[in-house]
């Protein structure tokens, strides 16, 4: 995912590198046959648009993902219950014995 | 006085791209150098022992309502009574930081590096844009200014004809020094060298007294209102787990 | 999972959330905004708006990043963010310097020579 964004990144800034030297040719173009300079041509226009767009994707899919700030998120989970929770039985013959108290502190 | 200037594409080509580049490549520079003068300096037991304790006195406060008022005074006391307290710090034992510093030259070095190695590039580069790129319309600035900026953005040309949108390449240089901080937070990381005004916070914080934070933490300590936050947590445990269990 | 939230902001009104991950989450956004301000400010520059229209384009641009940020957290802001104005406001000025350096850069390269 990283770098998908980063090489669409990379992607982006060259299509507006490549738009902004066709700005360039037409500027110069203009020059020549001497009329003035209005706005840059159509097809500049889609690439800058096109441009904007991979730049947004990577923009927001490089730096990562946010993260949840709730302490009872599951991203925030220290301790993550097993998946296989529908076969977890607490009502066996174990509840009859007394609890070792002591048990938990010393390990 | 607006008319179009018109300007030599090799000025953009020659003056223009390259001081650019020349400055995000200095930049670069400077970062990967700072970082390999940065000496690791070896730290006295006993200044590491007292941040360690302010950072711990720092998360009880911080955590203090996740506790029992009870377990929450003990530890109170524990780092703020008057006679052992970890904060409390005896009169007349305090140490004068700059007395400390005089005393560990390895610090005093440690600043003049840094120092330098933020002066000496600079000039560097001003001399040398001074050099080669005195005295050219570098660039425009495609929003109209004021009067009162002619002297930040044709700094180096004396013509007052000129539109004051122009800029001149050494106010180019300095438009780059300022602007680029944007651009190498981006490619360095967020604690790059060039971010200046990081620089000048380390310099305030440097001639620290650790006494200080130690009864400015402990004056901290002192006001906390305690108010547990878990009252009820164990019923919501168990509403949570019932509801996943049942 | 919801229902336990609600109640937790019932019993006691006291805000907790993870210092940690809301600075990770505001250097993204930060990063997001300062390549975005440059690249829009190349766009400007190709573009050769002038004057206001310029301004108006960063704004606009920044106004849709906020959009983008939103929809990557999942408009749900308050999971990932302590109020709206972090990922509204947040980096509007500071991104403003960049947006400016690149669309004079941009705009001289292409037009005034």
């Amino acid at each position: 995912m990283m770098n998908l964004g980063f090489t669409i990144g990379v992607l982006g800034v060259l299509i507006l590198s490549h738009a902004a030297y066709s700005t360039i040719q037409y500027r110069g173009l203009l020059k020549i046959v001497e009329e003035e300079f209005s706005g840059p041509p159509m097809t500049v226009v889609l690439e800058l648009l096109f441009g904007l767009v991979l730049c947004l994707w990577a923009a927001l899919s490089v730096p990562g993902k946010f993260i949840s700030i709730h302490p009872d998120s599951d991203d925030n989970r220290i301790v993550s219950l097993p998946d296989n929770l529908d076969f977890m039985i607490f009502n066996h013959r174990g509840k009859v014995l007394q609890p070792d108290t002591g048990m938990k502190l010393k390990c | 006085m607006a008319e179009e200037l018109v300007l030599d594409t090799a000025i953009r080509d020659w003056v223009l791209i390259p001081l650019s580049v020349v400055m995000v490549l200095i930049g670069v520079l400077r970062h990967f150098v700072a970082k390999l003068m940065r000496s690791n300096q070896t730290l006295d037991a006993k200044i590491v022992k007292e941040g360690q304790v302010i950072v711990r006195a720092r998360n009880l406060r911080a955590g203090a309502n996740f506790i029992p008022l009870k377990s929450f005074r003990a530890r109170k006391v524990y780092y703020n009574n008057e006679e052992n307290g970890l904060l409390h710090v005896p009169k007349g034992q305090a140490q004068n930081p700059q007395a400390q510093m005089f005393s560990d030259p390895n610090m005093a070095m440690d600043m003049m590096k840094k120092n330098l190695s933020m002066i000496i590039p600079q000039t560097l580069t001003f001399a040398w844009v001074n050099f080669f790129f005195s005295g050219f319309v570098t660039a425009k600035i495609p929003f109209p200014l004021t009067q009162r900026f002619r002297s930040m953005l044709q700094n180096g040309i004396d013509l007052s004809t000129v539109d004051v949108s122009y800029v001149s390449s050494r106010s180019w240089y300095f438009l780059n020094l300022f602007g680029l901080r944007g651009l190498f937070s981006l490619i360095l990381g967020e604690e790059n060298a060039t971010d200046d005004t990081q620089r000048m916070m380390q310099m305030g914080g440097f001639g620290f007294d650790p006494s200080k934070s130690l009864s400015a933490e402990k004056d901290g300590l002192d006001i906390v209102q305690h108010e547990w936050a878990l009252p009820k947590f164990e019923k919501r445990a168990e509403n949570v787990l019932r509801k996943l269990v049942g | 999972m919801a229902v336990g939230r609600d109640e937790k902001k019932v019993t006691d009104d006291l805000e907790i959330f993870s210092a940690d991950n809301l600075q990770s989450n505001m250097k993204i956004i930060y990063y997001s905004r300062t390549f975005l301000s440059i690249i829009s400010g190349v766009i400007a520059g190709i573009l050769g708006l002038t004057g206001l229209t310029g301004f108006i384009f960063y704004f606009l641009v920044m106004a849709i990043t906020s959009v983008g940020l939103m929809a990557k957290a999942n408009f749900s802001v308050h999971a990932y963010f302590t109020s709206w104005n972090q990922i509204i406001v947040d980096g509007f000025l500071s991104g403003l310097m960049s947006f400016v350096l690149f669309w004079t850069f941009a705009y001289d390269i292409v037009h005034i020579f």
